[in-house]
């Protein structure tokens, strides 16, 4: 209430300015209603009553709906009138809800005035300040999911020098070594899904590698999972590997465009045979003998495509995947730390999502929705990698071996 | 049947909505006369209305019943010399929860209704420390302001806070009867019993929703009322089917599909753990869902308007599905911690019959862990059940039309958007838990999906090996769905 009734004498001192003749600013205007601006608010040029109504609104998270069609004049008269299209206009001329954050400044004022007052009044005093105190934890949480968006970032931005590039590691590795030492495995090449050519047997392969390493680098980064046990933090690797690809090659593919499944080397493999040139049509058809291709490209590519997932949507989106579905045969500790992981993983994703409460929640459901396409898809590339086996036709890697086998049990 | 005891829902609810009219009151929010003694339709004893916008009001202010808001908007609006002007054409209605929409119809209402303009004091009262009160000044009071004036803003700034504080607190109190009312005026299109309609209102008004309340009442209410009708389907009151499962089923998909009584009669329906499942049992139950699937479907609204070869597409595929759903939820209602069939057999998760035990294997813990567990931890009602199964129905769009793929799509919008707005409604308290629900009941779809394909590959093996006889029919339903540019399968 001390705050509210600030703003509004001090609008009220604005108002009334010009009839006592005291000079006005006149370079600065609001740019929501157009009223005399005492210099920048939340990032734009804000009268008192404009940036108090803005502040209100973020702290309390008001949603207003307008019943005239959502076009109100907003004007210095008519401001109050529509709370809906202010607000509105609000963020289209930039203020950043981001930057409302508990006054600090107001604090000697307060105390100043709540000491006289009644007890009410001081009753109203602390409530703000419980209030002040309640949003500014909040802030701080705000800027560690800055960071960790950021971390995750870096992880999909690095890359090993170039002379790493062409180094080879002959000998066989098991799988823990592999998640140890991903060098062994491939280089960290830059990633450029840009679906320039068609995949050959050798593109397939190194893609499948380096999303190998991309994946430990982000398995890693997972605070959570630090106090998994060494046998349990196999087991999630081995078997959240397959959805993690699938995310990835998906989110690739409806970025880039292309036709088919698009990998990290800038190939990618078409949906259609037809599309397949002569000389690996024959591969092509084995190693995607149950149509996974255009599976992936109804089921999981056009829907991400016409979502427009923006940079921090997908790189969380990934985590979220690795994170979401169960993994059998691990501890009870693990189940309780995988699942708390999901929950933050989950949160944070809805964080980057910056609409209106129910759109966030829908959209959000809508990419775990697609967790159904992910796990079927993976169940039809196991089909795919055994008969691959069977039949020699790619040579993945001794320390792949585990993984594959983990796979065809089912383990996922 | 058990599934008679949903008519408990609605007291569960009713009580549900009376703790939160206690949220409601303690939230913090100032709770200003008008609302704390409710809404009065007409003045009782002692009760007098706003002759301006029918408010409560406290006596007589400039000559006419007013209430505090008006009051003091007539007293501001003479102080200043307001001239305002009417953006809708000067008749907008002067009403509790309008009336500050439009200052220049409020005005003219004032005046209309005999507020007298010469009755509102100076504006030298404005600035006494009781100048709501309008109380008498000293003049050394007068003379100290005087001198505020002279020195800088910040100081008329500290000086005007409690008249300032006065207003506020009407300002306020304003507010938040609006925010009721409009709440109420959309309450008042919901087929709701008049009984519950207060309860509604504290509800609904906190927080405020962009979802007009109707259109998400009549979505799940409209799927739940499928669910019975196709649930309590039975014209055939004896469960005589047991025997019918010695006779394989050799018709294709497509034609039993739309004459589900040649698969099964329409037995009524009891998931419940009275006998142990044997493989008779597992194929009789399996038809009876297939009846009841089929059933439905046709009821749905949106595969009716799908064309005939993509209705059989996504029926096929979504049919084990919806038997996982289906069938884990009504064990989870029956209190069975294992599967239960709609004959009233069951498997548990330990014992059984050896064939029905090995059938399982590999699916019992995930069934119990991914989907079972999480329907209990969320302590799910038929609404969401019902919702789900509209989501995952619509879930995907592989092999159909252009024309399809666009229903498909614009169903699950639809049940995702009518899924979140429940949860938020009835189970959640804020946006993030509903987000957090919803997003948990889509994992829950993707074991789902892992349990079929886990069981196709069981009906395979127990096949190959002999373990249970399945039909034709069975079998085919459960291979993997063929990619769409590969040769269809030869039929019979």
């Amino acid at each position: 209430m001390i705050v509210d009734s600030i703003s509004s004498s001090t609008a009220s001192t604005s108002s009334s300015s010009p009839t006592r003749g005291t000079p006005i600013r006149k370079s600065l205007q609001c740019a929501v209603c157009g009223d005399v601006a005492l210099g920048k608010h939340y990032g734009v040029n804000a009268c008192n009553g404009c940036k108090g109504f803005f502040r209100r609104s973020i702290w309390k998270n008001r949603t207003y709906a307008c019943r005239h069609g959502g076009k109100c004049l907003v004007a210095k008269e008519q401001r109050n009138a529509c709370r809906s299209c202010r607000l509105t206009r609000c963020l289209d001329v930039g203020m950043n809800p981001r930057a409302v954050q508990g006054d600090t400044v107001e604090d000697p004022e307060w105390d100043e005035e709540a000491m006289p007052e009644t007890l009410s009044i001081s009753t109203q005093t602390d409530a703000l300040k419980v209030k002040k105190k309640s949003h500014t934890s909040l802030f701080t949480l705000d800027i560690k999911k800055e960071q960790i968006i950021d971390n995750l970032r870096a992880i999909y931005a690095r890359t090993d020098p170039e002379e790493f590039w062409k180094l080879t590691y002959p000998g066989t590795y098991d799988f823990r070594y592999a998640f140890h030492n991903t060098k062994v495995v491939s280089p960290r090449t830059p990633l450029t899904p840009t679906a320039e050519r068609i995949a050959t047997l050798n593109d397939v392969v190194a893609d499948f590698r380096r999303a190998f390493v991309l994946f430990v680098d982000i398995l890693k980064s997972i605070d959570q999972l630090r106090d998994v046990q060494e046998d349990d933090k196999m087991k999630i690797a081995k078997s959240r590997f397959a959805a993690f690809y699938w995310w990835l090659c998906s989110t690739w593919s409806a970025k880039a465009g292309c036709n088919g499944v698009c990998y990290s080397n800038g190939s990618y493999h078409p949906a259609s045979i037809s599309d397949m040139p002569k000389s690996e049509g024959k591969h092509g058809v084995r190693i995607d003998y149950s149509g996974v291709s255009q599976k992936s490209l109804e089921n999981l590519v056009e829907p991400l495509r016409r979502m427009e997932l923006s940079d921090e949507e997908r790189i969380v989106g990934a985590v979220m995947v690795i994170l979401a579905d169960p993994v059998p045969n691990v501890s009870t500790k693990t189940e309780k730390i995988l699942a708390e992981a999901r929950d933050f993983y989950l949160e944070l994703l809805g964080y980057c999502i910056k609409l209106p409460e129910e759109q966030q929640g829908i959209r959000v459901s809508t990419m775990v929705l697609l967790l159904a396409s992910i796990m079927e898809l993976v169940h039809l590339t196991t089909d795919n990698i055994q008969l691959s086996d069977v039949l020699h036709v790619i040579d993945l890697g001794d320390w792949s071996q585990e993984l594959r086998d983990h796979r065809y049990r089912r383990q996922f | 049947m058990n599934e008679r005891g949903m008519l408990v829902d609605p007291r569960f609810d009713a009580f549900f909505k009376l703790e939160q009219i206690d949220d409601y009151k303690y939230d913090g929010a100032d709770t200003s006369p008008s609302t704390s003694n409710g809404l009065p339709e007409t003045s009782n004893g002692g009760r007098l209305i706003c002759d301006v916008c029918g408010d409560v009001a406290f006596g007589k202010h400039y000559g006419i019943n007013a209430c505090n808001g008006c009051k003091g908007f007539f007293r501001r609006s003479v102080w200043s010399r307001r001239q305002y002007s009417c953006r809708f054409g000067g008749d907008c209605p002067v009403v509790k929860e309008h009336r500050n929409v439009c200052r220049s119809c409020r005005l003219k209402k004032c005046f209309e209704v005999g507020m007298n303009p010469d009755s509102v004091q100076n504006e030298r009262d404005r600035n006494a420390k009781n100048g709501g009160m309008g109380g008498p000044m000293s003049s050394p009071t007068q003379s100290s302001l005087c001198k505020e004036l002279t020195i800088s803003n910040g100081q008329i700034k500290r000086k005007r806070l409690r008249p300032e504080t006065v207003e506020k607190t009407t300002q306020t109190d304003g507010k938040l009867e609006i925010n009721d009312d409009f709440d109420f005026e959309n309450m008042q299109q919901n087929p709701t019993p008049p009984g519950l309609l207060p309860l509604k209102i504290e509800r609904i008004s906190t927080p405020p929703s962009d979802l007009p309340v109707p259109m998400d009442f009549s979505i799940h209410s409209a799927v739940l009322d499928i669910e019975q009708k196709v649930f309590y389907n039975c014209p055939v009151a004896v469960d005589n089917s047991i025997n019918a499962t010695k006779t394989p089923i050799t018709l294709p998909f497509e034609v039993v599909f739309r004459q589900p009584h040649l698969v099964c009669n329409r037995y009524p329906m009891r998931f419940s753990n009275t006998r142990v499942l044997t493989p008779e049992d597992l194929i009789d139950g399996w038809r009876r869902h297939f009846t009841y699937y089929s059933d439905w479907c046709h009821a749905m609204d949106e595969f009716k308007a799908l064309s005939p070869e993509d209705q059989i597409v996504l029926a096929k595929k979504k049919i084990i599905l919806h038997g996982w759903l289906v069938h884990a939820y009504y064990s989870y209602k029956s209190g069975c911690n294992g599967i239960c069939f709609a004959n009233g057999a069951a498997h548990l998760p330990e014992g059984g019959h050896p064939s029905i035990t090995e059938f399982y294997k590999e699916c019992m813990p995930r069934y119990l862990n991914y989907v079972i567990y999480p329907m209990h931890n969320f302590q799910m009602d038929d609404a969401e059940m019902v919702l789900i199964k509209c989501i995952m129905f619509f879930s995907s769009e592989s092999g159909l039309s252009a024309a399809g793929r666009q229903i498909v799509s614009a169903a699950r919008e639809k049940y995702l958007s009518a899924l979140y707005n429940y949860g938020r409604a009835n189970k959640c308290t804020t946006s993030a838990q509903a987000t957090l629900r919803i997003a948990k009941f889509m994992i829950m779809l993707s074991a789902i999906t892992s349990l079929t394909h886990l069981m196709n590959e069981g009906v395979h093996v127990t096949s190959l090996f002999n373990i249970i006889e399945f039909d034709e029919l069975i079998q085919a339903t459960h291979k993997t769905t063929p990619p769409q540019h590969s040769p269809p399968a030869p039929m019979g």
